[in-house]
């Protein structure tokens, strides 16, 4: 096709009706770029919906005049908006429409004051603008329009460039919003955006036909994940500096020059660095003048995107719109408080990080760790105040001369046993301050009784009971209530004198030697037993107790 | 003669009796399963939404704000140039309906419109829509009526629990009761509202439990031990049985409290929160 440099109605109503094809076929590439989690997913299939709504309404017009199939676009797409890019596009399209006046037909001159003017009302219409989405993609590309329409009054020229400069604001989108950056896409409403004007260009360029169905080819580069080139700084590089009057600003200067995402900040002894940058190495050693260097950790950016894409963990959707989960794992920032457990057993600890125990030291009956050990999960704690939660009776001790050895404030909470630890987390708030959870975790303790099914190691006899070795017993609050040969048996009488009119609840944590099918088999005997219970089951994989059993 | 009209979203859970009762104007939100689009309470109720959830297990549905030109449509049939309309909605937080809203007042520059965002979600902000219509009903102005709603909003409490925080993640609504996930052990949460956004209080373990904590909480934050001056709302989703549990469970703590709202959750916040999901909302004037 010739080059195109008005758009009369014709053409206009052709460019639509191809874009809007051009976008219903790429609509899935626009949705696989939404952020997880975000409110109201399916952005390529909204705009989509929403764009053919507007193009329809072309279809019922007889005018002839741009201005008049603009302002039918703009209707039908405010009467079809779906979803919130939905709602925005709507208003690309209301403020495309206002700057048509009643010309007949667009040259170079009308077309890029359209362009620029839906960014405009997009803007306004907007309650809360924020940069580094579609909004700041038409902005971009309206004003690249204005400037291209200053060199030749040409629509196509002016098209073209426009899209040039939405791509190029698209693949910036990340750099802008730190939720687009963790999830490695650029701004799905953005890319729609995009898409949309990619189809008027092609149509223009006689690439594609109006109603032609084409699809983008796999090299568009808002294809899910930031492109290799995209990263221009490779290695995520942070550490600390400690020293004397460290000149923050000097070391901002010199970071600024040799990457970028900066940040510098601490007082005059203490600053914390964090700086992308193609060579950590002179970050290192312009650092190293001021001070000695902490808690180094350097991270290849690259690599790690690659990862991304090869997992498939990179905010994809899968084609129903179920997303994946991103993985919440904790992440070693410096915070407020910490909290330092001890436990043994996989399953326990396990239960105890995924209730916020920053540190779980591994350790129990038979191997008490030493004040040494935790004093040492507490040093490597990311926090400046600590709570300790002992979970063992011999623990307790060892626990609470840490206070005495470190700088950091150590608060020490007298659980003895893993149920009364596990409660302490449940009740754990981060946002709280150290001495209202101390409050909050004595008094959680409290609500909680501890049974345990374990072995004796010899004969003995205790609590008027003759106990044999290798006999099964049951403590309650590590005092021996029951003694047994089967280990069934012996749970479910200690059961009986744990369980009153008050429990609600009653948790089992089987260890190492006992199978799941049998610790299931026993809550539901259980369970047949206390109806009024609820009642739970974990692995807490530890060793020499057979049973731990939680009742609130 | 000029009035003042109420304009409301479909979220605000209100049962039809009390809608018509108080003349309330109601703009759909739309429910999506798949490729299926229904609005809601006009093309799909509560009861089949969770059937059709029950159906569909592996199908999160999904929700959409209603278009401006909804709402445009909704304005110019319920009033005339010389009426007022409080166009009042939920969160904005939560959701885009308000953004529509706004769009439509800018396409009715004739209008006299007044956009609010209740900051609330389901019988949180439709307890908020009852005070409004009622002082509305008593001829109240405007200002009068933005004026008593704001005392409302400040002295409203809500908490809920839901049955699995899996909704609230998915659809990206979970807010800073984002810290209770990951957790192994099964965690009933107690959940609350908090400047428009679901906010997390206390971890609970067992369901019975945090039904009780449900209570307990309101009792703590309304300080009421009779409930003589107190209007209370509880809002089921799926969970008819534990309601109603909850109510007479209500009376006993506040015995001398009159009628209690009783609402279902419909299908946007539903699809949101999942079923199972029980709430109680409850203020003084």
């Amino acid at each position: 096709m010739a080059n195109v440099t008005k758009i009369d109605g014709d053409t206009f109503k052709q460019m639509i009706s191809a874009a809007s094809s051009y976008l219903l076929d790429n609509k899935e590439r626009v949705d696989a770029l939404n952020v997880f989690p975000v409110p109201d997913g399916d952005t390529g299939t909204n705009m989509s919906l929403t764009f053919k709504a507007a193009s329809e309404e072309l279809g019922k017009i007889s005018s002839q005049k741009v201005s008049d199939l603009a302002q039918a676009l703009a209707r039908g797409a405010l009467m079809g908006a779906r979803g919130n890019s939905g709602v925005i596009l709507s208003q690309l399209l209301r403020g495309f429409a206002n700057e048509t006046d009643a010309l007949e037909v667009l040259d170079g001159v009308a077309l890029a004051k359209c362009l620029n003017g839906a960014s405009k009302m997009a803007y306004r219409a907007v309650i809360k603008p924020v940069e580094g989405t579609i909004l700041t993609v038409a902005r971009e590309a309206g004003e690249a329009a204005l400037r291209a329409a200053r060199e030749k009054n040409d629509a196509q020229h002016v098209l073209t460039n426009f899209l040039t400069a939405a791509h190029e604001s698209l693949n910036n989108t990340p750099k802008q919003l730190p939720v687009l950056r963790e999830a490695g896409v650029v701004d799905a409403g953005g890319a729609g955006y995009v898409v949309i004007w990619e189809g008027a260009v092609k149509f223009l360029t006689g690439d594609i036909k109006a109603q032609d169905l084409v699809k983008v080819d796999d090299t568009t580069t808002f294809a899910g994940v930031l492109s290799e080139e995209s990263i221009e700084f490779q290695y995520c590089t942070e550490f600390l500096v400690q020293g004397d009057n460290i000149p923050q600003e000097d070391l901002k200067d010199y970071l600024a020059d040799i990457g970028d995402s900066l940040i510098v900040v601490g007082d005059g002894d203490l600053v914390k660095i964090h700086v992308h940058t193609n060579n950590p190495g002179l970050a290192l050693e312009k650092a190293v003048n001021y001070g000695q260097l902490l808690k180094i950790k350097i991270e290849n950016m690259i690599e790690q995107n690659k990862e991304a894409v090869s997992s498939g963990k990179a905010g994809w959707t899968t084609e129903s719109g179920a997303v994946e989960f991103k993985s919440t794992q904790k992440k070693d920032v410096e915070q407020e408080l910490g909290v330092v457990t001890v436990a043994a057993g996989e399953g326990i600890s396990v239960i105890m990080q995924s209730l916020g125990a920053d540190r779980v030291i591994s350790g129990g009956q038979t191997m008490n760790p030493s004040t040494a050990d935790i004093l040492d999960a507490v040093e490597n704690c990311p926090a400046q105040n600590v709570i300790i939660l002992p979970n063992n009776k011999n623990i307790v001790t060892t626990a609470e001369q840490v206070p005495d050895v470190t700088e950091k404030n150590v608060f020490v909470i007298k659980s003895k046993t893993i149920p009364q630890g596990i409660k302490a987390l449940l009740s754990y708030d981060p946002d709280m301050s150290a001495e209202d959870n101390v409050k909050n975790m004595k008094d959680a303790i409290k609500e909680v009784k501890t049974g345990e099914v374990t072995f004796a190691v010899r004969d003995t006899n205790m609590n008027g009971m003759q106990i044999a070795e290798k006999d099964v017993i049951g403590l309650i609050e590590g005092k021996i209530q029951t003694v047994g040969k089967d280990v069934s048996g012996v749970v479910k009488e200690l059961v009986s004198k744990l369980v009153d009119e008050n429990s609600a609840i009653l948790t089992l944590y089987f260890g190492a030697d006992i199978e799941e099918d049998a610790a299931k088999e026993l809550v539901d005997e259980l369970n047949e037993q206390y109806p009024d219970l609820e009642m739970e089951a974990y692995s807490g994989n530890q060793p020499l107790y057979y049973y731990l059993i939680s009742v609130e | 003669m000029s009035k003042t009209v109420i304009v409301i979203d479909s979220t605000a859970d209100l049962p039809k009796s009390i809608r018509e009762e108080l003349d309330l104007h109601i703009v759909p939100l739309n429910v999506h399963f798949g490729t299926e689009v229904f609005r809601d309470q006009v093309d799909l109720n509560s009861q089949s939404f969770y059937a059709k959830l029950k159906e569909n297990k592996s199908m999160i549905p999904r929700t959409s704000q209603p278009s401006p030109a909804q709402f445009v449509d909704v304005y110019k049939q319920v009033a005339s140039s010389d009426d007022q309309i409080i166009s009042f909605h939920i969160s904005n937080k939560a959701s885009g309906t308000i953004q529509s809203a706004l769009i439509a007042k800018s396409l009715l520059p004739e209008y006299n419109i007044e956009v609010i965002d209740s900051e609330g979600l389901s019988i949180h902000y439709g307890m908020q829509v009852i005070e409004m219509a009622k002082k509305a009903r008593e001829g109240a102005s405007v200002e009068e009526i933005l004026k008593h709603r704001e005392l409302v909003k400040k002295n409203i409490q809500v908490c809920f629990t839901v049955e699995t925080l899996e909704y609230l993640h998915k659809n990206g609504r979970i807010g800073s009761a984002s810290a209770f996930l990951g957790t192994v052990l099964s965690i009933k949460p107690i959940l609350s509202i908090e400047n428009g956004m679901v906010s997390g209080i206390e971890k609970i373990r067992g369901r019975k439990r945090a039904l009780k904590r449900l209570v307990e909480y309101i009792v703590e934050k309304t300080a009421d031990s009779t409930g003589e001056n107190l209007y209370l709302g509880i809002v089921q989703g799926d969970a008819m049985e534990e309601a109603d549990a909850l109510e007479a469970e209500l009376r006993k703590v506040f015995p001398k409290v009159g009628s209690i709202l009783r609402a279902d959750m419909g299908p946007i916040i539903g699809a949101h929160a999942g079923p199972g999901t029980v709430g109680i909302v409850a203020y003084k004037i």
